[in-house]
């Protein structure tokens, strides 16, 4: 996992936020084991303690799993997994609609602006960009869009 | 009991006033930023943690007890200077160090040399300025100290040998065993190895508290509080 | 005690090429007057050899044991070492007596080296000035028991004495980095203060340490043949003052030092 950090926001949500970010794209799968505490902090080169401090806190909202003397692993509960991507998905659009409404779009120039960019990307992607990117995790699409 | 409890400490030299009337309280097992410009008191704080100097007055504690020579042996201090005896290998060095220390690890001296890619055989005068770096850190995270106090252990190094001092830190760090106060006036890239920082400017503490929590406050990285309040 | 002796390996390796050095020297300037010694025994200045062996090697050893107490500490000093030696969980007088040992050590080394050249020089020398033969009739009145108890006891005073102006060089050093500006002008001053004192208290101290048992030196007097003993009254006063200089000197090491 590379996150890219914030030093303008406190380290320990930005962790979460990126364990939960890999979640909801499927690079950690139920049941997938976490880097350890010390290799994610060296790494990242952060404190060992707020790595830990953000395990926790993912372990408290049911997320991760500590076993004892093996480490920590997403909760093989795909239903948790499911919760996460459709967490992270509403939180994004949303945070989205509210910044163009800042902008003072209407609705309607909001979907279309959003077509018009789809529709830049993909001539942009098909120009020799490779296929594995674009495939989004597809199998639990349905799941996962309200 | 704190790692680090220091009540209204003063110190002067001949005509300078390094520190004005400290108080501090660091709690154990925490990797603490000592953040301040250049004549801040930062240097002046850990030595006189490190037994080196004592204050002017005011009272100062380590590990519970009064500084003295049974502190020494459970604290590593890595100055900011170049301390090596020159004629000595690294291989000597680490032998000598450990024949003063009984909390060191030969074992994970050699592995540390390994990762940091020095040759035991050289001789330190040989050494260049990031490899001194390198061996500093060397000796004394292969301790099992209960307190590490690091003096500027960037300033003067080049860029990979800072990565590679960072990422050793973050690795050998014994949480929840091991107090390390790294005092630096170089904050953006050592920032996120701090757990809490304390604020040092002109002799004062004039900003502490938990890193995380300072940045939700403020909104703010440290290295821009830095610059906001030192 | 494992970190003491440590301490007294680390000065004697950075030492030993110094030592080597002046060994070659003495040994060196000792070999070319034995070799020369034959030829000047029978001429104008018989004495000339012998007494080049004596007063050149000794002199050099006198004024290396007045600066090396100094020097030792001032390297570490210059080197910035002494920020890591001070961080070891030793203490000021273990640091400074390692220091002493070795410079003592080594000081004494040179002695040996330097003694065994004069005898080399005095048995090729043909003819022997009469001061040596009116010595060596002397030395030859003494039994071997007293000999050896003589010798013993001269080699332990000149070895305190040695020590004790060794110490008075690191109690210098030591209060100069009080104020490390000035901190030259401060050693020198102290080390004059302490060497004034010295003298002009060494006769008090020496008859204050005349009502307790002294070791004592074994002479046969020439005219007329008595046996005497000299106490060394010296041996006590250099023995205290060196453990208080090094006592001091390491208390204040532990408590404040501007490296």
């Amino acid at each position: 996992m590379d996150i890219i950090f914030d030093e303008a926001q406190p380290i320990y949500t930005q962790i979460m936020h990126g364990v939960l970010w890999d979640i909801a794209t499927g690079a950690l799968l139920p049941g997938d084991k976490l880097l350890s505490v010390r290799d994610f902090a060296k790494q990242a080169r952060t404190n060992p303690n707020t790595v830990q401090r953000a395990y926790t806190e993912l372990e408290r909202i049911g997320v991760v799993e500590t076993q004892r003397g093996q480490g920590t692993f997403v909760s093989d509960n795909p239903d948790i997994a499911r919760e996460v991507r459709s967490e992270m998905t509403s939180s994004t659009v949303q945070s989205f609609v509210e910044e163009m409404r800042r902008l003072r779009y209407s609705d309607s120039d909001i979907l279309a602006l959003v077509s018009q960019q789809l529709t830049a990307n993909n001539a942009m992607n098909s120009n020799g960009a490779n296929e594995e990117d674009l495939r989004a995790p597809d199998e639990d699409n349905d799941g996962g869009v309200h | 009991m704190p790692a680090i409890q220091l009540t209204g400490i003063h110190k002067r030299y001949f005509r300078s006033h390094a520190l004005r009337g400290i108080d501090v309280s660091i709690d154990k097992g925490k990797i603490v930023g000592l953040l301040g410009p250049n004549g801040a008191g930062k240097s002046t704080l850990l030595k006189i943690c490190a037994g080196l100097v004592s204050p002017t007055s005011g009272k100062a504690q380590v590990l519970g007890q009064d500084i003295s020579t049974a502190t020494k042996g459970m604290t590593a201090y890595i100055p900011d200077i170049d301390t090596f005896y020159s004629w000595m290998t690294v291989r000597q060095a680490i032998a000598f160090e450990n024949s003063m220390f009984e909390d060191l690890v030969l074992t994970d001296a050699m592995d540390l040399v390994r990762e940091l890619r020095l040759d035991p055989d050289n001789k330190i005068s040989s050494l260049s300025r990031g490899q001194r770096g390198r061996l500093k850190l060397v000796l004394a995270m292969s301790r099992h100290a209960e307190l590490v106090l690091m003096d500027e252990p960037l300033s003067g190094i080049d860029p990979p040998s800072r990565t590679a001092i960072l990422e050793t830190i973050a690795d050998r760090y014994r949480a929840g065993e091991q107090t390390i106060i790294i005092s630096t006036h170089e904050v953006l890239e050592s920032e996120k190895l701090f757990e809490d920082v304390i604020f040092l400017s002109e002799g004062r503490t004039v900003l502490s508290g938990e890193a995380d929590r300072l940045r939700a406050e403020r909104g703010k990285s440290l290295n821009e509080i830095f610059r906001e309040v030192c | 005690m494992k970190r003491w002796w440590s301490l007294v390996k680390k000065e004697w390796r950075s030492s030993w090429t110094v030592v080597l050095l002046a060994l070659v020297a003495v040994s060196g300037f000792d070999a070319w007057l034995a070799f020369k010694a034959p030829v000047w025994s029978v001429g104008i200045n018989g004495g000339l050899a012998i007494g080049l062996s004596v007063i050149l090697p000794f002199v050099g050893i006198a004024i290396a044991t007045y600066v090396i107490g100094y020097l030792t500490m001032r390297n570490e000093w210059r080197d910035r070492t002494s920020l890591r030696l001070l961080s070891y969980p030793a203490s000021g007088a273990a640091i400074i007596s390692a220091k002493l040992l070795v410079a003592v050590f080594a000081l004494a080394l040179i002695a040996v080296v330097a003694a065994a050249g004069t005898w080399l020089v005095t048995q090729r020398s043909l003819v022997l000035p009469p001061d040596i033969v009116q010595v060596t009739e002397d030395i030859l009145q003494l039994k071997p028991w007293e000999r050896t108890l003589d010798i013993m006891w001269l080699v332990a005073c000149l070895i305190l004495g040695a020590a004790f102006i060794i110490a008075v060089g690191v109690f210098s050093f030591v209060i100069g980095t009080i104020a490390p500006r000035v901190s030259g002008l401060i050693a020198v001053i102290v080390y004059g203060l302490v060497g004034y004192l010295t003298s002009a208290f060494a006769p008090h101290a020496m008859y204050v340490f005349s009502f307790v048992p002294n070791p004592g030196l074994i002479v046969y007097r020439t005219v007329p043949r008595v046996r005497e003993v000299i106490p060394l009254l010296p041996f006590w006063p250099a023995l205290i003052g060196t453990i208080v200089l090094v006592w001091v000197a390491g208390k204040i090491l532990e408590s404040e030092v501007d490296a």
